[in-house]
């Protein structure tokens, strides 16, 4: 409307500011003869700081200091101080807390006299803008069970739990963000990047909607994050955290479906936004619930309903898909009402049971989902059928639980990795002892195996013993350097021919469950996936039968039966692993080592606020841009 | 003080017991059952101060209820053997935090080897039902050769409209009507009576014949414990019911107190708060008569420091006047055995014994 037609005297004028510059010229010819004979006579000629000070005066007037204080800067030569955002971004990327900033701000305005970095009062400015909770939005139809109000920002994770001698004992903290509030916050932060996509497939004027954004989910449990300070209730030293990343937007277009933003780096920390903390022990199904419940409420209502947001200056309307996947097989069972890992249900997949999966390695489909999962647990309360325990156990697959939160039965790679590295693990002591020949060893002689082991990988392979499997040891202990360690511990011929086979088929197959892309990035180990597992389950079953026979790992029997079809469905199995959030566990104890007020109420909110201030993408490009100009010389080194 | 030597990190604030016959049972484990025992439903097995749970089974005619945390929970103690080991369980919270509106009639049928085999049967109601609630109370009365059940209180979660994600986990006092429901048909009414205006929960509540004394309570809105006592008569001529409500005096302020009987007519309070930050230390008795009741103060036991200091404390009654109480323990890092526990004796040595 600023842009308006001004109506002069009947006749339709046009807006100065739409004017090309020769119009504006001849428009304001008069005025500026004015000014130059005023700055003549009064300010020594100085045209210039005239022009300034009138525009700086007119923004005054209308209460516009922001931009009226950055023109001040201009003008008194202070322009070469960063912006607020990027001073933000330096902040945040590099840890420093509130106070340390400032000391900082203070010492480099002292030594140099002048304002390069902008006082704590700036960057709080610029964060709120980032900060769920900023911008306006609307639901249509309105979110089933979730308030209206779009001014919400860090709230109490308990959602009006009450504490009290009655009730059943709260032992948690949480905070979160509401999530579509957050959504809408992760998607201005995107702004740029969506419109560049837009721009990119030269939809620049696409007017029509809905934008699908692909949001995925993960979830885990940390263990041990004591931190010995703090007053407050006493709460278990352990931490849930829940995250989501944008994965992709994509638009409707000609009876095509255009992608315009797909994320780069899906599994990394500055993509994963943290949405929920709580300090509690994930197996405490009474807390996880409770504090979980209301963010599956707000999901769930988002599912039915278009988001309504302004974008580049238009309206435009959302929806959300949601794919949890990033949820490691102990959660997804605990989530999804399923029997604990060690059940002869081995899948979250497929109904197979421990002994099916190990007759038939590599033929199984995907056959789970939340809908029969709850459908199941119905079964199993009501058991209709009048059945004894075991067999409606069978009929249900083992699903005796409610399930409370929807996850997409699929595979998460970095656990696929850590399990079956486990499992190498194991078959290289037992290639070390021959059990093959004799399968009745005592414990003191497999404890000596092991020790061999891991005396033999510290020597060759510069692998330290662990208590735990963790992603760095799989990484390198699934190698052909391991295989050919191993080995040389293995007396027969035959066996080190065996194991150097099993672990090749095993590498064959990695990439293509590892990678973000196979089809682009491995496709010949995509099309031989299906004959490499097929190779890789006969090995089991004949020269590792001794440890196969009858029995299978979860995570054995889901990368040799479940793969493809995966790929077939998703495009990729890496894509959608849960390492961005396993990163942010990190990021997690950092900030709230570095950032964190010291008390057990605050905390965790600062370290929520840190942790999203640090996944901002729009942060991270004043960084980049910053440590480029940096990197060529052209700023202060702070 | 009794240690318990395994799953003790399964008994948590809101458990129940079921006495039936010379066993105790607990119901509402926390968390899901596990594939060791998928009834959730565990023997209590205590010799010499040392208790165990020992997992048992249903019959093929049962259906599977969820743990259920702060149930209305009561046995049928009727004139027969097979309503003595009849138990009524209403509402309750799901470890999902959902709150059931689910009635289930459990009752041991057979024993074989040391193991209880259970029959749970979900009751359908009709009408008039109570919405899904916690904290409340179920009684059964009986009056010309009827019986009927009585539910009343608790807490559920703030109406449809105005439960949104922000305060999914408020609840409110339920409203202070009396439900009664038809034990043959399920059929479900509630009664509105002026003298119950507010709504309260986790009261006292004990019946005779065709009475429910209902003390005590908490009510969430005014946030207090109003030392009521309210009398409950229920008649049930051929036609439609009738029900009375009498306020007493005498009352007590309290909540989360536990009864246990000791004779015929005498039962003993114990256990609970007397405000948001004190707990009941004291004891009391009650005589119920044919018509009254008489509450009085009583010894209360030599509690240990841990028992006085502690902030809360949780437990049911196991009948024959013993109580299992269990505190909080304060090591969080370790799950297990966080909680610990007490057997309180009002009667002889009985429990013990009759568990051996
Ligand atoms: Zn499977």
């Amino acid at each position: 409307e600023a842009y308006a037609h001004i109506n002069k005297g009947g006749r339709p004028r046009q807006h100065l500011l739409t004017l090309t510059r020769r119009a504006q010229k001849h428009r304001l010819r008069e005025l500026k003869m004015l000014v130059k004979d005023f700055a003549d006579k009064e300010e020594g000629g100085d045209v210039k700081s005239v022009c300034l000070t009138l525009f700086l005066l007119a923004l005054r007037a209308r209460n516009e200091h922001r931009q009226a204080d950055e023109l001040e800067a201009l003008m008194e030569g202070r322009g070469a101080g960063l912006h607020p955002s990027v001073c933000l971004a330096i902040r945040v990327n590099t840890f420093l807390s509130c106070s340390q900033y400032h000391k900082m701000y203070r010492t480099v305005k002292a030594i140099t006299g002048r304002q390069i970095f902008q006082p704590l009062h700036a960057l709080r400015t610029a964060e709120k803008a980032l900060l769920p909770g900023y911008h306006p939005f609307e639901w249509l139809p309105p979110l089933k069970n979730v308030s209206s109000n779009t001014e919400v920002g860090i709230i109490n994770g308990l959602s009006g739990l009450v504490q009290s001698v009655d009730e059943y004992p709260v032992d948690t903290i949480s905070k979160r963000f509401r999530y579509d509030v957050a959504l809408v916050s992760t998607l201005k932060d995107m702004e740029e990047d969506i419109l560049e996509g837009l721009k990119a497939h030269e939809l620049d004027d696409y007017l029509s909607g809905p934008f699908t954004v692909v949001v995925k989910e993960s979830c885990d449990g940390m263990g041990d994050v004591s931190e010995k300070h703090g007053c407050g209730p006493v709460v278990p030293e352990k931490a849930v955290r829940f995250s989501f990343t944008i994965m992709t937007i994509g638009v409707h277009h000609n009876k095509d479906n255009v992608r315009i933003f797909e994320e780069s780096k899906p599994n990394s920390e500055l993509c994963c936004k943290p949405l929920c903390l709580m300090l509690a022990d994930e197996s405490d199904h009474e807390t996880l619930t409770a504090i979980l419940s209301p963010l599956i409420a707000e999901r769930e209502a988002m599912k039915g309903s278009e988001l309504m947001l302004e974008l580049g200056g238009i309206l435009r309307t959302f929806k959300f898909v949601f794919r949890g996947t990033g949820y490691d097989e102990k959660l997804v069972r605990e989530v999804e009402g399923l029997e604990a890992s060690g059940s002869v249900y081995i899948c979250t997949l497929c109904d197979s049971t421990r002994l099916e999966a190990s007759q038939n390695i590599v033929l199984h489909s995907i056959t789970r989902s939340h809908k029969e999962n709850l459908e199941r647990y119905e079964m199993w309360r009501s058991n209709r059928h009048h059945e004894s325990a075991d067999e409606l156990r069978d009929r249900v697959k083992g699903v005796s639980a409610k399930p409370f939160i929807e996850t997409l039965p699929s595979i998460d790679a970095l656990h696929c990795d850590i399990g079956n590295a486990a499992e190498f693990y194991k078959i290289f002591q037992l290639e070390i002892g021959e059990v093959f020949k004799n399968p009745n060893a005592s414990k003191e002689e497999r404890k000596r195996w092991q020790s061999t082991l891991d005396k033999h990988l510290r020597k060759k392979m510069n692998l330290k013993p662990i208590m735990r499997m963790n992603g760095n040891f799989a990484r390198k202990l699934m190698s052909q350097e391991t295989v050919d360690a191993v080995c040389e511990l293995i007396h027969s011929e035959e066996r080190r021919v065996a194991v150097r086979e099993l672990m090749d088929m095993y590498l064959k197959m990695k990439p293509v469950w590892r990678s973000s892309c196979p089809s682009k990035e491995c496709p010949e180990l995509l099309c031989q996936y299906s004959y490499n597992s097929q190779r890789f389950a006969e090995l089991l079953s004949t020269k590792f039968k001794y440890r196969y026979e009858g029995k299978i790992t979860n995570y054995f029997h889901k990368t040799l039966a479940h793969v493809p079809e995966i790929i077939e469905r998703d495009g990729s199995i890496g894509a959608w692993a849960s390492e961005g959030n396993e990163s942010g566990n990190k990021l997690f104890r950092r900030f709230r080592k570095m950032n964190a007020r010291q008390s057990k109420f605050y905390e965790m909110e600062d370290v929520l606020k840190h942790h999203w201030l640090y996944t901002s993408k729009h942060l991270q490009k004043f960084m980049n841009a910053h440590l480029a100009l940096k990197s060529q010389g052209f700023t202060i080194d702070p | 003080m009794i240690s318990v030597t395994n799953n003790s990190s399964l008994i948590q604030p809101g458990f129940s017991l079921l006495r039936i016959k010379d066993e105790v049972f607990l119901f509402g484990q926390k968390g899901w059952p596990k594939r060791s025992c998928p009834t959730g439903i565990f023997l209590l097995d205590l010799k010499n101060d040392e208790l165990k749970l020992r997992p048992t089974t249903f019959s093929n005619d049962s259906c599977y209820l969820p743990p259920l945390r702060y149930p209305a929970i009561c046995n049928l103690a009727g004139n027969s053997e097979v309503e003595e080991s009849q138990y009524l369980i209403h509402g309750g919270k799901t470890p999902n935090n959902e709150l059931s509106n689910k009635m289930y009639v459990m009752s041991t049928i057979y024993r074989t080897n040391k193991k209880t085999t259970f029959c749970c049967t979900e009751k359908e109601l009709e009408g008039d039902i109570p919405v899904g609630r916690y904290g409340h109370s179920i009684n059964v009365v009986y009056s010309r050769g009827k019986k009927m059940c009585v539910i009343f209180g608790g807490r559920s979660y703030i109406p449809q409209g105005l439960r949104n994600s922000e305060n999914w986990n408020s609840v409110e006092d339920c409203e202070p009507c009396v439900f009664l429901i038809d034990l043959e048909f399920g059929c479900s009414t509630s009664y509105a009576l002026p003298q119950l205006q507010h709504g309260f929960s986790f009261h006292v509540s004990l019946a005779r014949n065709n009475t429910v004394y209902i003390l005590g309570g908490h009510c969430l809105k005014s946030n207090s414990r109003p030392p009521t006592l309210y009398k409950l008569k229920i008649d049930l001529p051929l036609g439609s019911p009738s029900i009375s409500c009498t306020l007493l005096p005498g009352g007590l302020s309290l909540s989360s107190a536990i009864v246990t009987q000791i004779g015929s007519k005498d039962f003993v309070i114990v256990g609970g708060y007397e405000s948001d930050t004190q707990k009941r230390m004291v004891c009391h008795a009650i005589t119920l008569e044919d018509d009254s009741i008489e509450i009085s103060r009583k010894d209360s036991p030599e509690w240990t420091s841990e028992i006085k200091h502690g902030k809360i404390w949780f437990g049911s009654n196991m009948g024959n006047g013993a109580v299992l109480f269990g505190l909080p323990g304060d090591n969080k890092q370790q799950a297990t055995d966080s909680n610990f526990f007490y057997v309180l004796n009002f009667g002889q040595e009985k429990v013990t014994e009759s568990c051996n």
